[in-house]
């Protein structure tokens, strides 16, 4: 089986460590794809831009979505990727800052298969990547097989 | 055109712009005379004051069918009823009596309503004594008239005895105050409503005006709202996340370079966090606090009884080891949002029960009592209490009355309990004394 990978889409550097650290920390190893925004984002799910030379075989074992982005915002990414055949069973963790109800309507709404609002306390925020890795990676059955 | 107002204070009553002939009806005028001198057949009139003959009934063949056609006794007449008019509006008499140049007499009373001379009217067209045939074989020839038809139009012309004249006259002086009369109830009625036209149309207009003014501040007021929510948004995304970086590289530097640190150095990386966390905490409260001003309030039933119970429960299950006395009023039913109220006596008790801690034994009451005949609800404490010179900070946001380090908090639950009442259309106050407990009272 192949390394499962993991796509995130974030566009604050220090959220960015934060992550990776807390996922090294709770020995979730994946190969790690990094968008910093969302026009980035699309490109490597749908093998566009720079990533026009990808292998379009293989695709994310889970994406970790931010909301607020530049040129194209996390919830743009979702419709799209809802939108398309090759992307649209793909499990999306929302993982934003934001709590405004109208963020995790739209989300749920527009297909996410969960709504994480990341602690300002460090403690808190492994935790959460921790059982989010856990869940989606290792418990849960994904529909993507390779 | 002299003016000469009869009745004094009347004068504003009938507006300038007011005709004789849109003030008394002409026609009804009309039919009216025809009809009465059918039984006392003589020549009458109405005329405005610029000489237009408004009405004319039993007019003389003598003037209708020579007088006033030929031209030039046709100008004599105007003239008469030009001098009638100026003669009228000089003098105070009641009526005037004028042999025309044409060899008739005439007599007019001024129409006066509210004090303005608007017409007259006419009787005339006779005579007082037999006629000079002479005269009138003249005029026929000066006017080629046919003298045989002239002078048998003549002989139909009334000679009047001076008592038929005093009868005529009294008739004349008594229509004429009559139609003033009547014309000046008419102008008090046109000019009532008029009045009430005009204030219904400024009614209107205020109406307008103000509902203009109400959707032009709602808009205001939505643009504002609108502001503040992404103000709102933006403070939930863009203030959280620096902190975020501040508390996580805090707690990479203690786990990664934890040898390299000395004690100092950990407690002052822990205080780094500590203060993060409380900022993150303050934002949270904070758009908690305005999420509070934007959802839409619900008017169900709500127990407040049922709600300090619960609340209460959480508090006791926190706190197990802790002796609290409570006593709530049981079936304290009101109308509200049934959450917000719930958030409110959360914060209203929660101060209780925190103001307490420090005693051995502490009662806290939720009940209701009258107050300026409402029924006022209060939570009440015998803990630690406060000062009232500050009462006025009490519920304002990020305002505190004890220091962070012996009773923690935000600063931010009676803005939000203040916040919550104003919205129920509410007020809220309290009353305290340091060492003694608090009281806050609400009315909904």
């Amino acid at each position: 089986m192949e390394k499962k990978i993991i796509l995130l889409v974030e566009d604050n550097p220090d959220d960015e460590v934060l992550t990776v650290r807390a996922l090294k920390k709770n020995n979730i190893l994946n190969d790690m794809i990094v968008a910093r925004d969302g026009a980035e984002a699309l490109d490597y799910l749908f093998g566009a831009g720079s990533y026009a030379d990808r292998d379009m075989t293989v695709m994310p074992q889970l994406i970790l979505l931010d909301l607020k982005l530049p040129k194209i915002d996390g919830l743009e990414v979702l419709r799209r990727v809802r939108g398309d055949e090759r992307t649209r069973l793909l499990p999306v963790v929302v993982l934003t800052s934001s709590l405004e109800e109208q963020d995790v309507i739209e989300s749920y709404r527009l297909g996410a298969n969960s709504y994480i609002r990341k602690p300002v306390d460090f403690t808190q925020f492994t935790a959460a990547i921790k059982n989010l890795g856990l869940y989606w990676l290792v418990l849960n059955e994904s529909p993507v097989k390779y | 055109m002299v003016e000469k107002p009869i009745h004094e204070g009347f004068e504003q009553i009938v507006d300038k712009r007011y005709q004789l002939e849109n003030i008394i009806n002409i026609d009804d005028l009309r039919e009216l005379l025809e009809d009465f001198h059918k039984i006392a057949p003589f020549p009458v009139a109405v005329l405005n004051l610029k000489g237009d003959v408004l009405l004319e009934s039993h007019w003389e063949p003598i003037c209708t069918q020579f007088h006033r056609v030929n031209p030039k006794t046709a100008a004599i007449c105007a003239e008469s009823d030009i001098h009638f008019n100026t003669e009228l509006a000089k003098c105070d008499e009641k009526h005037t009596l004028y042999r025309c140049a044409n060899g008739l007499y005439d007599a007019a009373s001024p129409i006066i309503i509210g004090g303005q001379h608007l017409g007259n009217f006419f009787i005339g067209q006779f005579l007082l004594e037999p006629p000079d045939e002479g005269f009138f074989r003249k005029q026929a020839q000066r006017y080629g008239f046919e003298e045989e038809k002239y002078l048998e139009a003549l002989s139909r012309v009334a000679i009047i005895s001076e008592h038929d004249l005093k009868n005529r006259l009294n008739y004349l002086c008594g229509f004429a105050a009559f139609l003033g009369n009547i014309g000046l109830k008419e102008c008090q009625r046109d000019r009532a409503e008029e009045a009430l036209r005009e204030s219904e149309e400024k009614y209107r207009r205020l109406s307008v005006e103000l509902e203009q003014r109400v959707q032009k501040r709602t808009a205001q007021l939505e643009a504002a709202n609108k502001e503040l929510e992404s103000f709102a948004y933006s403070v939930s995304h863009d203030l959280r996340a620096p902190l975020r970086g501040i508390d996580g590289f805090s707690q990479a530097l203690l786990e990664d370079c934890e040898e390299r640190l000395n004690e100092e150095g950990k407690d002052y990386l822990a205080r780094i966090r500590s203060g993060t966390q409380r900022m993150g905490h303050l934002i949270d409260d904070l758009l908690r606090l305005s999420r509070l001003t934007r959802t839409e309030l619900r008017h169900e039933p709500v127990n407040l009884s049922k709600l300090a119970e619960g609340t209460l429960k959480e508090l006791r299950e926190g706190a197990p080891e802790r002796d609290v006395e409570i006593e709530i009023t049981p079936n304290l039913d009101t109308r509200g949002d049934r959450y917000l109220l719930r958030v409110a006596l959360e914060n209203l008790l929660g101060n209780a029960w925190k103001f307490t801690s420090g005693h051995d034994r502490a009662r806290i009451e939720f009940g209701v009592e009258e107050f300026e005949g409402e029924n006022t609800y209060f939570v009440r404490d015998d803990g630690v209490g406060f000062d009232m010179t500050y009462a006025d900070k009490l519920f304002g946001a990020f305002q505190r009355l004890h220091g962070a380090t012996e009773f923690p908090g935000s600063g931010i639950g009676l803005a939000t309990v203040q916040r919550i009442i104003h919205r129920h259309e509410g007020r809220i106050w309290a009353k305290s004394e340091v060492g003694k407990g608090s009281t806050f009272y609400f009315i909904l």
